[in-house]
């Protein structure tokens, strides 16, 4: 695990956020006053058992889901203060999201998924949305997939070309739900560090959420959430560990 | 506009197992919307066959006329005003009015008397009627028929005789494509169509108008429907539109076929809505991605409404070869099928638009995308 970022303003942070689904007697609370930050440059792993609330918290943090309370920042501003209409338009220039199960168009092929991306969410030309395709594809070495579909593609190729979908828009957000998932370990580390690459060189940050505790190598900041409430390796939350380094006073 | 079909082609010809069902049952629908309505159109022509092949522009009659073979007696005194109309070239009588045909074998037909002036350049008289039969009808009683009726009024050929209110009428000729659905069509002179109809000397059923331009005729329609109330004046494309709708829409046996025509438009809206509908159910997690991602619902809307259009314009593709295929059969078994091209154009803007409102009910999934789809 790399150590955590000392300095800088978060490019994502969330204050005291906490999500209850259902009302009375049946209420959930799925996680409960949860704080974190994250850097530019830096992946974010957030680990738990299953029905821990990982992907809830990756959902609000992503501004999917409305958070029962507390406070989410994203790029300096609230993103659950902004319109439902702002919030979409948000997530279109900022964010990029990788979910379990790839998710592609089974008719169009490596990069259609990419350019329709483009040509429908910022309206781009086709000429300069090939332009930028093929640059990615070639990056995320999917230059020769490029005209197959996903059913011609590989489980490490379909989620490669998942990913180069959520970095198309050159995101500064990118969430990743179980991106490792349905793939070995050399498909899946070879996703997961492209993913951690390209947030690097962008200045983007990476929030993950995993099973796979072999991921702790690429990450900066590796949480865990139980019962709620997020903790480090040494039970600490991500406010003590912030403390920790640049101390109060 | 191009990226949004281009996308919608690739998904349907990917997935054309899946969408098949919507492209036949489109394509169902514009056949049974065609075949019912021409099907229609044929068996109505009877009701404007006569203004349809007579040679005016302009036809008057008696007052709310609803369809050209359900018209009144009126005076052959207001031919003088019709000819005197500035731009009218030439002006006749014309007679036509329902009675019954008495056959040979006692039994009575209803038929249509059609009386008309028969010298080269008569308005009234059908092309049908040569020079030869034009010669032979000037024999009092004399009437011509149209061959495939011959059974119908129990007579077998040229030259048998039969009864209209008491007066011989001898068959001296036959013609085709006059076959009525309501009553033999009988074509004789002025004078022979007085007798049988027992009208008076100065009663006609119509007066018939040719202008020196024809498309000066509508306002002399006008001008005759201003100065003369008592009567009806209508151009020959007027009252041939008139007499086929009126049949129509007020007969059951029009209403029958327009709700059959109906009732496959509405299955197959069903199907195709079914049919668009599954198919972007099943493509739900990737358009809630889409959603994730910041696209515009609008934006992923319009691939739907796209994949929509396609289905309704490869179902009409497929429809419209059939449609004349069937017609085709139709004429062989002296059914008649008319398609004219404003039917065409209306049976596919009907059923794009049935094709559209199908999308348009699968849109009702993407305005319900929720994050918990992708979350799972």
């Amino acid at each position: 695990m790399l150590q955590p970022h000392d300095s800088g303003v978060p490019l994502l942070a969330g204050r005291h956020l906490s999500r209850i689904f259902g009302e009375g007697a049946t209420s959930n609370c799925a996680i409960e006053d949860v704080s974190m930050e994250v850097y530019p440059g830096e992946a974010f792993l957030l680990m738990g058992p299953s029905g821990s609330g990982k992907s809830t918290l990756l959902a609000i943090l992503g501004g999917l889901l409305r958070p029962t309370g507390g406070l989410v920042t994203a790029l300096g501003q609230d993103l659950w203060a902004m319109s439902g209409r702002e919030r979409h338009r948000f997530r279109l220039r900022h964010c990029g999201f990788i979910f379990q199960g790839f998710n592609l168009f089974p008719a169009m092929s490596a990069r259609q998924q990419l350019e329709m991306v483009l040509r429908l969410g910022e309206q781009i030309s086709a000429e300069e949305a090939a332009l930028r395709t093929n640059k990615l594809l070639a990056l995320l070495d999917l230059r020769d997939k490029a005209h197959l579909r996903p059913v011609e593609l590989s489980g490490g190729e379909k989620q490669r070309v998942a990913v180069a979908r959520a970095l198309i828009k050159n995101p500064s957000l990118i969430f990743a739900d179980e991106p490792t998932a349905s793939l070995d370990w050399t498909h899946g580390s070879q996703v997961v560090q492209l993913l951690c690459e390209a947030a690097h060189a962008r200045g983007a940050c990476v929030f993950m959420v995993s099973h796979d505790p072999r991921l702790h190598a690429f990450a900066e900041r590796v949480y865990v959430l139980e019962d709620g409430r997020l903790r480090d390796s040494e039970g600490r939350t991500p406010y003590e560990v912030k403390s920790a380094v640049a101390p109060l006073g | 506009m191009n990226m949004y079909f281009s996308y919608a082609l690739t998904t349907l010809w990917y997935e054309r197992q899946r969408y098949l069902p919507g492209v036949l049952a489109v394509a169902l629908s514009a056949l049974l919307i065609a075949l019912q309505c021409g099907l229609l159109l044929g068996m109505f022509k009877f009701a404007s066959i006569t203004v349809d092949r007579a040679q005016a522009d302009i036809w008057v009659g008696g007052p709310s006329v609803r369809s050209a073979d359900l018209g009144r007696p009126i005076s052959e005194l207001y031919l003088g005003r019709l000819a005197s109309q500035p731009e009218v070239d030439y002006a006749e009588v014309y007679l036509q009015e329902r009675t019954h045909w008495i056959r040979p074998d006692g039994g009575m037909e209803l038929c249509m008397i059609i009386g008309s002036r028969l010298e080269k350049g008569a308005l009234g008289a059908v092309p049908e009627l040569t020079p030869t039969l034009r010669t032979r009808l000037a024999e009092r009683g004399a009437v011509v028929v149209d061959e495939s009726d011959l059974d119908h009024l129990g007579v077998q050929g040229v030259g048998d005789v039969a009864e209209i209110h008491g007066h011989r009428v001898k068959v001296v000729g036959l013609i085709r494509g006059f076959r009525g659905a309501a009553g033999a069509h009988i074509f004789c002179a002025i004078d022979t169509a007085r007798t049988l109809l027992r009208f008076g000397p100065d009663e006609v059923s119509y007066l018939l108008a040719r202008c020196r331009d024809p498309g000066s005729a509508p306002f002399v329609v006008q001008r005759f429907r201003d100065s003369y109330p008592e009567l009806s004046a209508f151009t020959a494309r007027e009252l041939s539109l008139r007499s086929r709708l009126y049949w129509l829409t007020k007969t059951r046996g029009g209403m029958a076929l327009g709700y059959a025509a109906i009732v496959g438009l509405v299955v197959g809206a069903i199907v195709t809505s079914q049919t668009l509908y599954a198919a972007t159910a099943a493509r739900l997690r990737e358009y809630a991605v889409l959603w994730a991602l910041g696209i515009p619902v609008q934006r992923m809307g319009g691939l739907v409404l796209a994949e929509a259009l396609w289905v309704g314009a490869i179902g009409i593709v497929l429809s419209l070869p059939l449609a004349f295929l069937l017609k085709y059969g139709a004429t062989l078994l002296n059914i008649s099928v008319l398609l004219p091209a404003w039917l065409l154009t209306t049976t596919v803007s009907v059923t794009l638009a049935m094709a559209l409102a199908s999308g348009l009910s699968a849109l009702r999934l993407l305005r319900r995308i929720e994050p918990a789809v992708l979350l799972r």
